[in-house]
């Protein structure tokens, strides 16, 4: 009876520390939905460099506009020559592209390339983890020296750009450091990297990432957001008024 | 002797005027008979090698839309549209299910291509067989395999042979991204800028698995008639019957056109889109038909020039020649047939150097297309058999007989009416 007395206790104790180690995964993948997402407008100008392996590095500029709230960003390019004007409007699941040459406004979708890029349209979009994702593995280990959690999640729907994504969150910060995605047929597709965070009134903006593409060896976008703002935007800047005005 | 006659004979009296006048007008339709002749056909040439590597020349397309205003291609159940198509007795070569992919990354350790994908049945009757020259390997065995058949070209550009592994990249039709592997079965003659355009080919099952379709699914129904010039009558018809069948169709219009639609708006269910080689080609036509415009109104303006220096020449024929028309007026010709002489001289003139310069134009064209172009490698979807082919428009040739013959009158009309007014005595009296 005693011995049963112990067993019991033992397993209750060890239980109990079990559940104490691991933390509510769902609850962190909305905690970086939450502190990653802005509840009014933000803005920065983005520099986007692209390396090839035989073809020389293709650089780019634009100014970059959310509204999280609703679910909408505005992308503009001011830099090279060739693309400038062009611009991206995402309102709701739809994203617009622009083309000043054709005058023309073309539907694109989140998965595609971002200006024949790594970074993906929806990269630009605010973060739904907890609502695109389930859980299906958790783990902790070091990365970089940061302590984080390593989750593998799988897609709730099958219209998210990567159906799986392993994904490393820092313990301390509950800040995305690291993704692999991975394809429908479980092919590592592409290494997400967020060097830095600027955290601005208590919101988190990943200012330095880096998409490496695992498929096609070699090809790696840097993303660096400069002179982030939490300004309030006009409303017309989420318009494709907008887009075809400021190419007038 | 006719009026007619006499107009011949002056001609022939005043050689190297009319030689000079006739030379004229002989190289203004020498040049638009070529620019035609060019035009008709690169855009013949560009026709027939479209439409062998599209898989069709009518197609059908079933088109969803998802809550969150996807646009999926799906076709499941074909049985109305096979009726339909039986029922009309449409001359149906053949029939092909196919999946497409707009733009799949092609990837292999030396590089990546996007180009086309068409996923299909390429067993023994397939149109596939037909239609591409194989190189290197064959296509059996391709049925129920992961091997694909891509041009010499891409195999060039990612440094890949016969058996080796490739990785395909594209979206599923939900957007999900998705690679698999494949392995080069056969390589075909490349069709230049068509490869672009026709890409690579694979069993319609991988195809699908790659686009997480369904097996037995597919996004394009496509019909090859026997007559390509006749898939406009037939798509009309076809159109006509599965609207009869209310069967929800898409209005009828080019690919570009309907894409706008699909964005714009929204619908449940799928629904049918029909559209025909040259609504794809409409475009393309669209440019080479204002080519042949721009043509035309160069010509027109090079004949008001040349009409003005008609109406000066028979200024000074009719003065030069004023005794002989007082003589001509004094032995009874009547002020009319004074008149058509000088309209006769000027229209007889004119359809001597249009047939001159149309003969020319043929002559240049039938030499252009001995030419060997096989070194326009990019362009050679222009080509046929790497030649120009050899095109003569003879409606092009009507129009303009019938536009520069009235001109030339008109340019003549108002000097050979002066000339049939002059009374005999007058005309007699002059010292020219």
């Amino acid at each position: 009876m005693k011995r049963l007395f112990l067993t019991l206790t033992a397993a209750v104790a060890l239980t109990g520390m079990a559940m104490a180690e691991d933390p509510d995964f769902h609850a962190i993948l909305a905690k970086i939905d939450e502190q990653t997402n802005f509840k009014g407008d933000a803005s920065a100008k983005v520099t986007i460099q692209s390396k090839k392996p035989g073809e020389n590095d293709n650089i780019m500029q634009a100014q970059y506009f959310r509204r999280d709230s609703s679910n909408k960003f505005m992308i503009l390019i001011l830099k090279p020559e060739v693309n400038k004007g062009q611009g991206y409007l995402k309102i709701d699941t739809n994203i617009i592209f622009y083309d000043p040459e054709s005058r023309k406004f073309s539907k694109l979708t989140g998965s595609g390339n971002f200006q024949d890029s790594n970074a993906k349209n929806s990269d630009f979009q605010a973060s739904s983890l907890a609502t695109d994702y389930n859980i299906v593995e958790s783990g902790r280990e070091k990365l970089q020296a940061k302590d984080t959690w390593v989750l593998t999640v799988k897609a709730k729907t099958n219209d998210v750009t990567y159906p799986k994504r392993k994904v490393w969150v820092e313990v301390s910060t509950n800040l995305l450091l690291k993704s692999e995605d991975y394809s429908l047929s479980d092919r590592l597709m592409r290494t997400s990297l967020y060097g830095k965070y600027v955290n601005i009134d208590g919101k988190f903006l990943a200012t330095r990432m880096r998409f490496e593409d695992n498929l096609k060896k070699g090809e790696v976008t840097d993303l660096i957001l400069e002179n982030p703002s939490m300004a309030t935007l006009p409303d017309v800047v989420f318009t494709q008024a907008y887009l075809e005005k400021v190419n007038n | 002797m006719s009026v007619s006659s006499m107009a011949l004979k002056n001609l022939a009296r005043q050689k190297r005027r009319s030689v000079l006048l006739g030379g004229a007008i002989a190289f203004g339709i020498l040049v638009i008979t070529v620019v035609n002749g060019l035009s008709g056909s690169l855009i013949t040439s560009l026709e027939a090698n479209i439409s062998n590597l599209v898989p069709g020349h009518i197609f059908i397309r079933g088109i969803e839309k998802t809550d969150k205003g996807r646009i999926i291609l799906s076709m499941k159940d074909t049985a109305l549209l096979e009726k339909a198509v039986r029922d009309l007795k449409i001359p149906v070569k053949s029939i092909a299910k196919t999946t497409t992919v707009p733009q799949a990354a092609i990837v292999s350790d030396f590089g990546t291509q996007y180009q086309g994908l068409t996923g299909l049945d390429l067993g023994p009757g397939s149109y596939i067989h037909d239609r591409i020259v194989i190189v290197q390997g064959s296509l059996d065995h391709f049925t129920g395999s992961d091997k694909i058949l891509i041009a010499e070209g891409t195999a060039k550009k990612l440094g890949v042979k016969l058996n080796d592994r490739l990785a395909v990249q594209t979206q599923t039709q939900t957007g999900q991204q998705n690679v698999l592997d494949f392995t080069v079965g056969a390589i075909y003659k490349d069709p230049g800028l068509a490869a672009s355009l026709a890409g690579a080919y694979a069993d319609i099952g991988i195809v699908n698995k790659l686009r997480d379709m369904a097996p037995g699914e597919y996004t394009n129904f496509g019909l090859f008639l026997d007559d390509v010039s006749s898939a406009d009558l037939w798509g009309a018809a076809l159109y006509k019957a599965l609207e009869t069948e209310k069967l929800p169709l898409w209005v009828r219009g080019t690919p570009q056109d309907l894409q706008t639609l699909f964005r714009d708006q929204t619908w449940t269910g799928t629904k049918y889109a029909l559209f025909t080689l040259n609504d794809i080609l409409s475009f393309l036509k669209g440019i080479f038909g204002a080519l042949n415009g721009i043509a035309f109104a160069i010509l027109m303006v090079l004949f008001i020039v040349i009409m003005v220096g008609i109406t000066n020449t028979y200024r000074m024929v009719v003065y030069e020649r004023t005794r002989e028309i007082g003589t001509l007026r004094a032995l009874g010709m009547q002020r009319p047939q004074i008149r058509n002489l000088f309209l006769f001289e000027a229209v007889f003139l004119a359809i001597a150097g249009i047939l001159a310069g149309f003969v020319l134009g043929v002559v240049v064209l039938f030499g252009l297309s001995f030419v060997d172009l096989s070194s326009w490698k990019d362009f050679n979807i222009l080509l046929k058999d790497n030649k120009l082919q050899l095109f003569v428009n003879f409606l092009w040739f009507l129009i303009n007989l019938v536009a520069v013959t009235a001109l030339t009158a008109v340019a003549a009309f108002f000097p050979a009416r002066k000339a049939g007014l002059l009374t005999p005595a007058e005309a007699l009296r002059t010292t020219n």
